[in-house]
């Protein structure tokens, strides 16, 4: 017996209704999904009637003059490519590691990723995560490249796993001249000096060195800078973990000696918070890129006669000149379907004109690794660049002799997993065992020898 | 009573899809962390190796998993209070009649409207040491004597996060109550009046009341979304300074993406919904009990 034969003539009436809900329901799913496969069907029309294709590119870069830059640069090349629309996106230094690693764990990467520092290039090489771009390098001209600058993405059969699309000098030591004269005070070249600078500084609200102290981003690197331009390695040129060395426990002391005459919130600081607080003139001296240039002709003129730069100080005793390049990197990841699109695209940014138009716009921020252009009077003849030529000089002749984090020497053997090491911040954690937690220099660098071996054994 | 096979049919049907859904949105994503915390999982390659418990093994044995609950545990009970003793407070006054009170009523949704991100980035630029408006108020004023550090020094950092939370989501409290008490009928104020009930008895004896069954779901949901959140957190100090303001979630997120370790990341999203469980098991039984005998 059926449920409606057992029920009254009220529920007769109810169950019609039921009845004509359910066919209400029926109807609707059936006209739903006839709605949805249509606009399906016709957006694959639409598409295959368009064949256009769209590339996602990742890039680090995205001051407003830079977005500028590529927007001029994605019309150029859409123009000469009808059948391929780019999609930019921009993602921060901090968490440009974090994000790829969230992309390539949900199998939905980017096309081509832009300006990622070399430091984590090699960790993605080193999984297997990249697609090789030999033919973009020899597209773009192998020889035009600067040595280090090519050899930095060699793989070991001799090609290439990503380009290098430009350099930052991210060491480049950044001061007040203005501020030492009225201390009697000279640049200092040595670490000795550089205290004694940022301690004749701090006073009346300014301090003496805008630098990075926070557990993350940028405080990687200027540990690992002070480690090497005091006579240490955090991995040796064979590879293995020096990281419990009296230079590096030298440098780490230095580090904490530096820190009273930063800025109070320096334990929270890394790249915008360390240039900010250079360029806004509230410290005398900073490490950064020449980014700083274009930041103080923006943003607070009145002091641009007054900065200078020069390479990063070091120890007096057995320390060594240093100078680092970020040997920004240009990769197209594995899981790309666009993956001869993505050349085109990378090897699109090398046009002369396009290229000088990108680096313009951040004049002496990204130094060219192209020799052509480098030394083309329309790359050199900015106005900025023209005002500035002395640390303009300064930061070409660091990015000739300066090796990069994933290959500090010619004599060491890329360190693949430089992008491990600093991912897991460690040695941004190093320095805040010591300005936060109160950590014996020599304690937190065996801590670190501990954490970066795990790491290098992984 | 038998359905008849074709509207069993059409039963199974229309629960077909829900189950689905159940599958897809809830049973499967839980199956899928329970089952990578057994395994030892590259977040990029996604390679993997069975370990067993190995993974839970390692984050008690390590140092960083007791401060990071306990850090929890406090920033969520501590926003939790704040939220309801301000949010309840601030319902109450824009419960009582006063000029342009529907535009305040407007204005007090505004943090909870506003995006976390853009929220963070305001919070960051008043708390700023250089040039921060917190810092030039107090230093104008001469209470301190050079700029306060904010988010890199603690307590001061974990006090900065629990207040912003507590801005960013009471207003939520707001809402719930303001909606609960206009629901209240005045009939009860008018008879307790009459019989010389003053105001805080008023509000102890009639209005507390009335309001307990919304305040139980109010601090039930702010539980478990204080408890697991992560993007407040880590866009004002990023778990710092040191690891003062780490919580679970945030060491979740170090584990799977910077460092890689899926299946670790994932033995503490297992580890944190058994915390909550054993939270608000409890908790449940409470307002249970707590709703019976009020029905006496």
């Amino acid at each position: 017996m059926s449920n409606q034969k057992e029920r009254g003539p009220s529920a007769a009436g109810s169950s019609r209704l039921a009845l004509g809900r359910r066919q209400t329901v029926k109807g609707l799913t059936a006209l739903g999904g006839a709605v949805l496969g249509g606009a399906a069907l016709g957006g694959i029309g639409r598409a295959r009637a368009q064949g256009a294709k769209t590339l996602r590119v990742w890039t680090t870069q995205g001051a407003p003059l830079q977005r500028e830059a590529y927007k001029v640069i994605i019309a150029a090349f859409e123009a000469e490519n009808p059948n391929i629309k780019i999609a930019l996106e921009f993602v921060s230094d901090n968490d440009a590691w974090s994000k790829l690693g969230a992309a390539f764990a949900g199998g939905d990467v980017p096309d081509v990723v832009q300006h990622l520092s070399s430091v984590f290039t090699g960790s993605l090489f080193q999984r297997g995560l990249l697609e090789p771009v030999t033919d973009v390098v020899k597209k773009v001209g192998e020889n035009d490249f600067s040595d280090a600058a090519r050899d930095v993405y060699r793989d070991p059969k001799g090609g290439y796993f990503a380009t290098v699309i430009g350099t930052a000098v991210l060491s480049t030591f950044w001061y007040r001249k203005d501020l030492l004269a009225a201390e009697g005070l000279t640049a200092p070249k040595y670490f000795d000096e550089w205290l004694k600078v940022a301690k004749a500084t701090t006073k009346g609200g300014r301090y003496g060195a805008s630098l990075p102290y926070s557990g993350r981003g940028f405080t990687n690197f200027l540990v690992d800078y002070t480690i090497q331009a005091s006579g240490g390695w955090l991995v040796a040129p064979d590879l293995s973990v020096t990281a419990n060395s009296p230079a590096v426990i030298a440098a780490l002391e230095f580090l904490k000696e530096m820190r009273p005459y930063a800025p109070p919130g320096a334990n929270n600081y890394s790249f915008d918070e360390s240039l900010g607080g250079f360029v806004s003139g509230a410290a005398a001296t900073s490490i950064y890129t020449g980014r700083v240039l274009t930041n103080v002709s923006e943003k607070n003129p009145t002091i641009e006669p007054h900065i200078e730069a020069l390479p990063y100080p070091y120890r007096r005793d057995g320390g060594r000149p240093f100078a680092t390049n970020s040997f920004a990197s240009q990769f197209i990841p594995k899981g790309s379907k666009n993956v001869d699109e993505a050349k085109l695209f990378a090897a699109f940014q090398y046009r002369p004109d396009l290229y000088v138009k990108f680096l313009h716009s951040a004049p002496g921020h990204l130094l060219p690794v192209l020799t052509s252009i480098g030394n083309s009077p329309d790359y050199l003849n900015h106005p900025l660049l023209a005002r500035h030529k002395a640390a303009v000089a300064v930061m070409v002749d660091e990015a000739s002799w300066g090796g990069a984090p994933v290959k500090p020497s010619k004599e060491h053997a890329l360190i693949l997993k430089s992008g491990d090491i600093f991912g897991a911040n460690v040695m941004a954690n190093a320095l805040q065992r010591i300005v936060v937690d109160g950590a014996t220099p020599a304690a937190t660098a065996a801590w670190l020898q501990d954490e970066v071996a795990k790491i290098m054994k992984s | 009573m038998r359905l008849s096979t074709k509207n069993s049919a059409l039963g199974i049907g229309l629960i077909f899809p829900v189950l689905v859904l159940f599958f897809v949105l809830l049973a499967y994503p839980l199956m899928s962390a329970i089952l990578l915390s057994f395994n030892r999982v590259d977040t990029m390659t996604l390679s993997s190796s069975y370990v067993g418990l190995d993974n839970y093994w390692e984050i008690f044995r390590g140092s960083e998993f007791l401060p990071a609950l306990a850090t929890n545990v406090a920033y969520a009970l501590a926003t939790l209070v704040l939220q309801v003793v301000v949010g309840v407070g601030i319902a109450l006054l824009l419960h009582r009649e006063f000029y342009l009170r529907s535009l305040a009523r407007g204005l007090v949704l505004f943090p909870y409207m506003l995006s976390t991100v853009v929220a963070v980035l305001v919070w960051r630029w008043l708390f700023n040491d250089l040039y921060g408006f917190l810092n030039f108020v107090l230093l104008g004023l001469g209470i301190v004597d050079a700029p306060v550090d904010w988010l890199g020094r603690m307590p001061n950092a974990f006090v900065s996060v629990v207040l912003v939370s507590t801005w960013k989501f009471f207003p939520f409290v707001v809402i719930a109550v303001l909606a609960r008490l206009q629901s209240i009928p005045d009939y009860l104020y008018e008879a307790a009046t009459m019989d010389g009930a003053s105001r805080w008895s008023l509000f102890w004896d009639i209005t507390l009341p009335q309001l307990r069954s919304v305040l139980s779901v109010i601090i039930l949901l702010r539980a478990i979304w204080d408890f697991k959140e992560f993007d407040m957190i880590y866009l004002l100090t990023g778990g710092g300074p040191g690891h003062g303001t780490q919580t679970l979630p945030l060491m979740l997120y170090e584990l799977a993406f910077p460092l890689s370790q899926m299946g670790k990341a994932s033995a503490i999203g297992v580890i944190m919904l058994l915390v909550m469980l054993l939270m608000i098991v409890p908790y449940f039984r409470f307002a249970k009990v707590g709703g019976e005998e009020s029905g006496r």
